[in-house]
């Protein structure tokens, strides 16, 4: 198997940087996602892997060995399309022999090879058709065997799953997922879908304007996120403007903001008095109806507020609380927390289940 | 009588005038269709039944049935000379102009980036302009590219492109160009660039892409556009009359120079053998890729 490694790699376009210093080494097995919105530089650092775009600056590295100068036809991947791109004037089989008959593989193993990744996908018996006599989702995984059956180094997915319905998405997810840990191939992922992302990656890349913002796993990225456009693109998220205070016991800061003192876990060290911003995800806070008995003890932090808003979401109850000072938190409770608009409640919450952004 | 309502008046309850008056409008656009089509094949008909006249003259309507008219068409060395060199000509032109057309949508659409449309506009022109006037501006072109090179010191003998087929054959490779264009542009326009990749990335060559997947895929724009470029090449009067060398005539030439002459209906039992070839060549596209790939 094989280990890509991308090096400073810049893609501009006239006096755009599509891309711009993008570093990375990812593992044999492992599958990795780009994640960010539409203009980010996820697809084209994606083409770049692939070869149908040539970067302006940097080295891709399959196993060491610098692929730039090669077509796309010589790197050996495997890609998968948006809209699948399955050819339409050939039947699934001959969709997927297309790669093995240009890799001059035998008629007999050609054979074998299909009916078995047709297995692999489980459309077993889908093999004469034409394209357009597959629903979305039987073209979606005949695209993505067309792309694994001729065994490449790499493979390559472009949005596969963004013109499924959100049903059939989540389902594929987890095939696309299991598929990609059985048969061990080293993978990258475009998508701008954040719950995709967590769900199928080992490591997520989050990309903005064309740069690298953090590179994590799906529970690193959510709960510590490095910056403000990473915690608001991956979930909700409650930002508290803060000055630190100084260190407190057990990697903790003490914050000065305008709710009052918090304390907040961090791993780095911050210099007193710096600006900072405390996040907090709606469902770190729990609502309770009475001032918490050690508000200002030990590891808690509690916020006075008043219910503006409540809205049910079956799973889950949302809230919005006025707080001191203008501050408004989004908060999410089990759905039998009975508080009502304009009760008066208190938001706690641990230290360790927030987390600091210096701005 | 109701349920000849039209359908986008069910369930809006319409008054009767309205209803009345949207039953008269639809009958008007129908009886405007029915005289196009009047307009347009009673000529067709007219000549059909004139060639199978047993009278002496080109007249309608005919006296008796006879086919000796298509006897003596077929008997007429001149005809049938000019018929299989005409079917020559359009079949030459029909190749060239689809290779040609084939390279430059393939250019226009993919490659001429900001000068796309001026591009496109400057391959259209023989189908704006009159006819006659880029014979004109081709005869004047030939016999200066003549001239010069004579004064070059080349001995061309007769002309290299006055009187000669080649000239000949590129005057309608020039008019034949823009609709194997249009065919062929029109797939391109449509055809999603994402196939040739996938393509790529599973190990196929540039070359071996356009082989095996961008060709197939742009087939019927491509044989849509040859089937127009051999119909009217084969009908092409008016630049033909004027580049054609002494000693050679196209079927309408010869047609035109028999008509002058002669009144009997031979002309008509001519004009419906070229019905007749343009509606077979009109039939195998159907048979090869659909008449639904001529709609540009």
């Amino acid at each position: 198997m094989t280990e890509l490694a991308i090096r400073g790699l810049s893609k501009r376009f006239g006096d755009v940087a599509a891309v711009d210093g993008f570093e990375l080494r990812i593992g044999d097995h492992e599958l990795i996602s780009l994640l960010g919105p539409s203009g980010c530089g996820k697809t084209t650092t994606l083409r770049c892997i692939a070869g149908f775009e040539s970067p302006t600056a940097g080295r891709i590295l399959f196993d060491d060995r610098d692929v730039v100068g090669l077509p796309p036809e010589r790197r050996n991947i495997g890609m998968v399309f948006q809209n699948y791109a399955l050819f339409p004037h050939m039947t699934v089989r001959q969709n997927l022999a297309f790669g093995l008959e240009m890799r001059g593989v035998s008629k007999g193993e050609i054979g074998q090879r299909i009916a078995r990744v047709l297995e692999t996908v489980q459309l077993g018996d889908l093999g004469e058709r034409y394209p357009r006599q597959l629903s979305g989702g039987q073209q979606q995984r005949i695209a993505l065997a067309r792309a694994m059956v001729v065994e490449p180094s790499i493979l390559l997915l472009d949005e596969p799953l963004a013109n499924l319905d959100a049903k059939l998405r989540e389902e594929m997810r987890f095939f696309v997922r299991s598929l990609q840990k059985r048969v061990g191939i080293t993978t990258v992922y475009v998508t701008h879908d954040q719950a995709e992302a967590m769900v199928i990656s080992d490591r997520i890349v989050v990309m903005f304007d064309g740069r690298i913002h953090q590179v994590g796993a799906p529970d690193e990225i959510y709960s510590r996120p490095v910056s403000r456009e990473v915690a608001n693109f991956i979930g909700l998220s409650n930002f508290v403007d803060g000055r630190v205070l100084g260190a407190g016991d057990n990697g903790e800061f003490r914050l000065e903001t305008q709710v009052g003192t918090l304390r907040c876990a961090y791993s780095e060290t911050l210099a007193e008095g710096r600006e900072v911003a405390l996040i907090v995800r709606p469902e770190a806070i729990v609502l309770s109806g009475a001032a918490p008995a050690d508000s200002a003890g030990s590891a808690g932090n509690a916020i006075a507020g008043r219910v503006s808003e409540r809205y049910f979401l079956g799973n889950i109850t949302g809230y919005r609380i006025a707080c001191a000072d203008g501050l408004v938190l989004q908060v999410q409770d089990d759905p039998w927390a009975g508080f009502g608009v304009g009760d008066e409640v208190w938001c706690t919450f641990d230290a360790a289940h927030a987390w600091i952004i210096p701005d | 009588m109701t349920d000849e309502a039209p359908r986008e008046a069910h369930g809006t309850a319409p008054a009767g005038g309205g209803r009345l008056r949207r039953r008269a409008g639809r009958v008007g656009y129908l009886g405007i269709v029915v005289l196009v089509y009047v307009y347009l094949l009673t000529p067709l008909v007219i000549v059909v039944l004139a060639s199978v006249n047993a009278g002496e003259f080109l007249t309608f309507p005919p006296e008796g049935f006879s086919l000796r008219w298509y006897v003596s068409f077929f008997e007429s060395e001149a005809f049938m000379g000019s018929l299989f060199f005409s079917l020559r000509l359009a079949f030459f032109a029909t190749i060239v102009s689809t290779a040609l057309g084939v390279a430059v949508a393939l250019y226009v659409v993919r490659f001429a980036g900001r000068w796309r449309e001026r591009l496109r506009l400057f391959i259209l022109l023989p189908l704006l302009l009159p006819e006659i006037l880029t014979a004109i501006a081709l005869l004047f072109f030939y016999y200066n590219a003549e001239a010069f090179f004579r004064a070059m010191g080349f001995d061309l003998g007769s002309g290299v492109f006055r009187n000669s087929v080649l000239g000949l054959l590129i005057g309608h490779v020039l008019i034949t160009l823009p609709f194997v264009f249009l065919g062929i542009s029109a797939s391109l326009y449509n055809f999603d660039r994402s196939l040739e990749e996938a393509a790529r990335s599973l190990g196929a060559s540039r070359l071996t892409t356009f082989r095996r997947v961008t060709l197939p895929i742009i087939k019927p724009g491509i044989i849509a556009g040859a089937l127009l470029a051999f119909i009217i090449s084969f009908d092409l009067f008016n630049i033909s009359l004027l580049l054609k060398g002494i000693g050679i005539a196209t079927l309408p030439i010869q047609l035109f120079d028999y008509v002058r002459w002669e009144f009997d209906p031979t002309a008509a039992a001519v004009a419906t053998v070229s019905i007749v070839i343009t509606v077979i060549a009109i039939l195998i596209t159907e048979k090869l890729v659909g008449l639904r790939s001529l709609r540009f």
